[in-house]
């Protein structure tokens, strides 16, 4: 059995690459949110309090346009959605520890940290499975703040006109494209882009969410017609 | 354009945010000692949500209307998209399809005019 200071001590090292890989995504969000107009306060407070970027930057952007209070709070739990599957896939490995360890380890539990200590998991079932995640976790949480940080300070010095703030499109279109796997989920995709545009003269920005549900809505049907009767 | 929101309902969005978020992060870590397995229909539905949702809110804001450009959208932001989306498609990096998007837009706006122009 190994202790678990030495495993979360692997997983913070492990995590490497994946902490070098989140500093430009962690400082791009942290720039945008004062570009929108946030205050730094805000802005670090929104990036150190959720450690969700997809969803900090449909929140803040939500904000800025003044859309009700409620919409953006529900957007950004629709947008964080996905942390769902991460939760389900690694409970099992967390059932033999306290609750409140279960909380310590839940509560910066990430796409990356879920998707690499699965992994690692699968290759060497011995490790302390909790702390190992909570490492690798953790770590990438200090990088996500400390980044953050670094864009936040640097966004109150650009000038205006840069436009900087379409950055926001880009990391989804970006996020987008790594979620299409397979024919079901590029529908999905492919048919929320075309309801967004269709429906966007929708108040408070519901055609966000009216496009998300017909998007979930096409890719269960393609993988129900697909063939296999899951 | 962007007006600085209240701070009061900045906060108050952290807080729920973090509340539902962590709520989300803890859901199945707390309750699967109750349940046996995921019930499959929540991890089929959930396949999709990311597709659906970051698409939805991708899309919109390269389609900027503009009645004096040709064929009716803003060039600048309409190749940024185009461009976005194949550097998204080869490298599925966030960092890598800002800067080319954002080098894009940049370009047909503000460099591309000059280029025109001297044209005879």
């Amino acid at each position: 059995m190994h202790r678990p200071p030495a495993d979360f001590s692997s997983g913070v090292r492990d995590a490497l690459p994946l902490q070098v890989g989140l500093v430009p995504y962690g400082f791009i969000v942290g720039l945008t949110a004062v570009r929108l107009g946030l205050t730094p306060p805000e802005a670090f407070g929104f990036a150190a309090a959720t450690f969700a970027g997809a969803a900090q930057l449909a929140a803040m952007n939500l904000l800025a346009a003044h859309v009700p209070l409620l919409v953006v709070v529900f957007t950004a739990a629709v947008v964080n959605l996905r942390v769902l599957m991460y939760s389900a896939s690694i409970a099992p490995y967390l059932q033999s520890y306290r609750f409140r360890e279960k909380a310590l380890f839940a509560s910066v539990l990430v796409g990356m940290s879920y998707a690499h200590s699965i992994a690692e998991f699968q290759r060497d079932d011995s490790l302390d499975h909790g702390w190992y995640v909570f490492g690798v976790s953790l770590s990438l949480y200090v990088v996500w703040v400390g980044s953050g940080l670094a864009g936040i300070a640097l966004g109150g010095r650009i000038p205006d006109g840069l436009d900087l703030t379409f950055a926001v499109p880009l990391v989804f279109l970006a996020l987008a494209f790594s979620s299409f796997r397979d024919r079901p989920t590029i529908a999905a995709g492919l048919s929320g882009g075309a309801v967004a545009v269709l429906s966007s003269s929708l108040p408070m920005r519901l055609n966000l969410v009216v496009a998300g549900l017909f998007g979930v809505g096409v890719g269960l049907l393609i993988d129900r017609l697909g063939g296999d009767p899951a | 354009m962007t007006a600085t929101p209240s701070p009061v309902r900045v906060w108050l969005a952290v807080a729920l945010i973090a509340v539902i978020t962590f709520a989300l992060r803890f859901s199945f870590i707390f309750a699967l000692g109750r349940f046996e397995t995921v019930p499959p229909w929540i991890d089929r539905t959930l396949r999709f949500v990311p597709a659906a949702v970051m698409t939805a809110l991708a899309v919109p804001a390269f389609l900027v209307a503009d009645p004096t450009a040709v064929g009716g959208f803003s060039h600048a932001e309409l190749a940024a998209g185009l461009v976005g989306a194949l550097v998204a498609r080869r490298t599925e990096d966030v960092a890598a399809t800002v800067l080319v998007g954002m080098a894009t837009l940049w370009f047909v706006r503000f460099v591309l005019p000059h280029v025109v122009a001297l044209i005879p």
